[in-house]
């Protein structure tokens, strides 16, 4: 839409042979002149039609197309980026939604339900740690990217397997032997617990270096508590 | 079935709450999966040629012109209409809400018309290799004789354009037309 308003324009300019346009978003320019089937197909016509009849009518007349990216803060793009975010203007409300809106509010959809669901659901089992960001919001499910958690805490696939046991309190710790294997050992190494519990291990325990402990729930004190702690919710924390 | 795959990823206990190991997988669950697949099939219907068979099943608005089948949905009586159960029906019902976009046999985008094949030539895409700083570097010291090149010759201009979506779902544009090195329209 952005290169529809610029180029048009610019080709009815007289005398001129070489446009050079220079957009953040290379990919509608291609999807104007590569002419395949598009949910923004009906807006890019008067575009490509245009662009046609601009080449067709001198053989010197040429387009070059340069991407330039908002994070590089080109002065001269930032000058029209911040005039389209200045812009205001008044949502109107059409009749029928675009195919592209119909598409993104499918997933909208979908995936708040799911986590409306999960933050019910008791499925996603009793001792699971509901962690904020670091803007202190809860964090919820989503699949886009690797989902909410795999991103922050990827690092190794120790740390990985370890925060997961640890979230849901499935982890090689006395609390869950007590319940699914009482004939085995509940206390805690250290000798000060009678039963090892995820919270003693994060919050009490001595073997582990107290200026490591969370002071928060928010997820990266957790994920450098485990990153300090390497036998934290291991199979070595024996 | 999902469990097996989030056990895989995650490396928890097998006896783990799958919900809770699936969401941390970033495995969002089959049945809603299935159900934006569905959806999203229902609005593929929009964008199948004229002649496409299926048109002549559909309403007769949505039928794109075509003559309607014996079977199609608007030919069925009311109690037909009650006790159908196809995808058709839901199709009907969903591109009531959905405006039609496509033009898939428009001659400019048919095979022989496209722009690219007729001036290859003329038309040019400078796009960044990768997203390393050093590499944005590069491009910009690039776009920045470009554009000057631009400015020095009487008979080009450089065009800046931007876009963007605002929290209400409102699209906006801006556009920049520059000659001999200043702003010669703003639109």
């Amino acid at each position: 839409m952005a290169i529809c308003t610029g180029l048009i324009p610019a080709m009815e300019i007289d005398n001129i042979h070489d446009i050079t346009v220079i957009t953040d978003s290379i990919t509608a320019a291609r999807k104007i002149l590569e002419s395949k089937v598009d949910p923004l197909q009906n807006m890019f016509i008067p575009l490509a039609a245009a662009v046609k009849t601009f080449l067709s009518k001198d053989g010197r007349n040429k387009i070059c197309f340069w991407y330039c990216p908002s994070r590089a803060e080109w002065p001269r793009h930032k000058l029209v980026d911040n005039q389209v975010k200045a812009s205001s203007c008044i949502p109107t409300f059409p009749s029928k939604e675009s195919h592209l809106f119909s598409r993104k509010k499918e997933c909208d959809n979908t995936l708040c339900e799911w986590q409306m669901h999960f933050t019910s659901s008791l499925k996603k089992g009793h001792y699971f740690l509901n962690f904020e960001d670091e803007k202190g919001i809860v964090i919820k499910p989503t699949y886009a990217k690797g989902g909410s958690w795999l991103p922050i805490i990827g690092f190794t696939n120790s740390l990985y397997t370890r925060f997961t046991r640890m979230t849901t309190g499935y982890a090689p710790i006395g609390k869950y032997r007590q319940r699914f294997f009482p004939q085995l050992p509940t206390s805690c190494p250290c000798g000060k617990a009678e039963v090892q519990t995820r919270e003693y291990i994060v919050m009490e325990c001595d073997r582990h270096d107290p200026s490591t402990r969370p002071c928060n729930i928010i997820i990266n004190s957790f994920v450098h508590f485990l990153a300090d702690n390497p036998e934290a919710f291991s199979f070595d924390n024996r | 079935m999902q469990q097996r795959v989030a056990l895989w990823i995650t490396g928890a206990f097998r006896t783990s709450p799958s919900e809770g190991i699936e969401a941390i997988a970033g495995l969002i669950p089959i049945t809603l999966h299935l159900r934006k697949l569905n959806g999203r099939h229902h609005l593929c219907y929009a964008s199948i040629p004229l002649s496409h068979a299926i048109n002549s099943l559909l309403d007769s608005q949505h039928a794109k012109n075509q003559t309607p089948h014996k079977t199609a949905t608007s030919k069925l009586t009311m109690k037909q209409q009650a006790n159908l159960k196809s995808p058709i029906k839901d199709v009907n019902e969903r591109l009531n809400s959905v405006r039609n976009c496509f033009n898939p046999l428009q001659p400019l985008f048919t095979p022989g018309s496209w722009i690219v094949d007729h001036f290859s030539s003329r038309i040019s895409f400078h796009s960044l290799s990768s997203s390393s700083d050093k590499d944005l570097y590069q491009h910009l010291q690039s776009l920045n004789l470009a554009f000057r090149s631009s400015q020095v010759n009487h008979n080009s201009i450089a065009v800046i354009a931007d876009r963007g979506v605002k929290k209400s779902h409102v699209a906006t544009a801006a556009a920049h037309i520059w000659a001999d090195n200043s702003v010669i329209k703003q639109l």
